[in-house]
């Protein structure tokens, strides 16, 4: 009776010292459930009832309630939530924090014809998967959701259409959009080109930082629905707030160079032109410390 | 006296004091919500102006005014206006429900509905 007991504690020794070397004692993450900015009355599909060319944007209030998202002219709705699904977190010798954990993305865009009768709707969900290792973000795999598609910012059709001669462009610049909703998962992060046109400002990625988010968006932002431009406390980065409810943060290098990604871009003369240029095509004023 | 009586009698009053203050909670803020305030709500009855009366300003307007929402959460008691939209880029928090009002071109209710938003628990 005592050698089993012996042997077994000896198996036992062994197991927890193969453990804990390897690091490989994973930890369950119960989900959160929705995000506290999240609406949870999105179903997992598009609805039923949202039929184009016959659903009135009063049945879709009926239903959804406000979007979360909409058009200065109504002309179309986005609705979304965020939910955290959990994950798991590895216990480790080195005490360093490693967690994997996944939010479930929903997202249901309606576009409404001058009738105010759906004339198109989207739905997507996506789970995202997002890794930590010190409490920094390193990685989401490409399942989110991408941004081709979300050019909210874009609704004026007559403008769209017309061809618009850039009046300054920062080929090497940062910028990011946060999603409405609010929450890590709704930060997208990219590299790119910006342009001022005469109307509006264009942000168009060259590659993704953060995210793999095929394709990479395009996005115009009409200086008209710009509500208020700040600055950073980490200057010379700014965030641009919208009317769409959509925060762009933005990181302005007109330089050739292609600094790394932690590299601080230089509050230079030329970067600061370019601010200039925003602030008077835009008539907002770039406030901030 | 011994130490340990020593420690025992300077340390009674401190553990006393830790469990005691362990214990305490702030009373409970008494619930504030109405069960009523939505009883005035009925189709081909309700105007645009008794809405806006007893609500207060709309959460959100479509069409004009032919579409007027509300949101509200909800406590033990019933249910608590929770006022307007958030700025853009102000974190918004999503309450319970939201009263979605259509009214016709006279301005009485047409058709209404309360949409959940966040199951109350």
């Amino acid at each position: 009776m005592r050698s089993m007991v012996r042997r077994f504690g000896a198996a036992m020794l062994v197991v927890s010292t193969a453990l804990t070397l390897t690091g490989c004692i994973p930890l369950p993450i119960s989900p959160n459930g929705y995000l506290p900015g999240s609406r949870s009355n999105l179903p997992d599909r598009q609805p039923g009832f949202i039929v184009p060319g016959q659903t009135t944007r009063a049945e879709v209030l009926l239903q959804l309630g406000s979007p979360d998202s909409e058009a200065d002219d109504q002309s179309w709705f986005a609705y979304s939530s965020l939910r955290d699904a959990g994950g798991d977190t590895l216990i480790n010798p080195f005490l360093v924090t490693v967690a994997n954990f996944e939010m479930v993305e929903r997202q249901l865009n309606i576009r409404f014809d001058s009738n105010s009768v759906v004339k198109q709707a989207g739905f997507r969900e996506v789970a995202c998967q997002f890794g930590f290792i010190f409490d920094t973000t390193l990685r989401g795999t490409g399942r989110c959701l991408p941004l081709g598609d979300t050019q909210y910012d874009s609704t004026d059709a007559s403008i769209q259409s017309e061809v618009e001669p850039a009046l300054a462009t920062a080929e090497n610049s940062f910028f990011t959009v946060s999603l409405p909703g609010g929450g890590v998962a709704s930060v997208r992060m990219f590299r790119g080109r910006l342009t001022l046109t005469q109307r509006a400002l264009l942000l168009e990625a060259k590659s993704s930082v953060s995210l793999d988010t095929p394709p990479l968006p395009r996005l115009r932002i009409p200086y008209k629905s710009m509500t208020e431009l700040r600055r950073d406390s980490e200057s010379p980065h700014m965030k641009l707030y919208t009317r769409s409810g959509y925060v762009y943060t933005i990181t302005v290098n007109v330089s050739p160079t292609v600094p790394s990604l932690f590299e601080r871009i230089p509050n230079s003369a030329e970067n600061e032109r370019f601010i200039a240029e925003l602030q008077a095509l835009s008539g907002l004023t770039l406030r901030g410390p | 006296m011994t130490l340990m009586e020593c420690i025992l009698r300077h340390l009674a009053p401190v553990l006393c004091g830790l469990v005691v203050a362990a214990c305490a909670s702030t009373p409970p803020t008494p619930p504030a919500g109405q069960r009523d305030l939505l009883q005035f709500v009925e189709d081909g009855r309700t105007s645009r102006t008794d809405a806006v009366t007893r609500l207060g300003a709309a959460f959100a307007s479509y069409e004009g005014e032919r579409i007027m929402t509300w949101r509200l959460r909800m406590d033990e008691a019933g249910y608590i206006l929770t006022g307007q939209r958030a700025q853009p880029g102000q974190p918004q928090r999503i309450p319970d429900y939201e009263l979605v009002m259509v009214f016709d071109p006279q301005g009485v209710l047409q058709q209404h509905a309360l949409v959940t938003l966040r199951p109350y628990r």
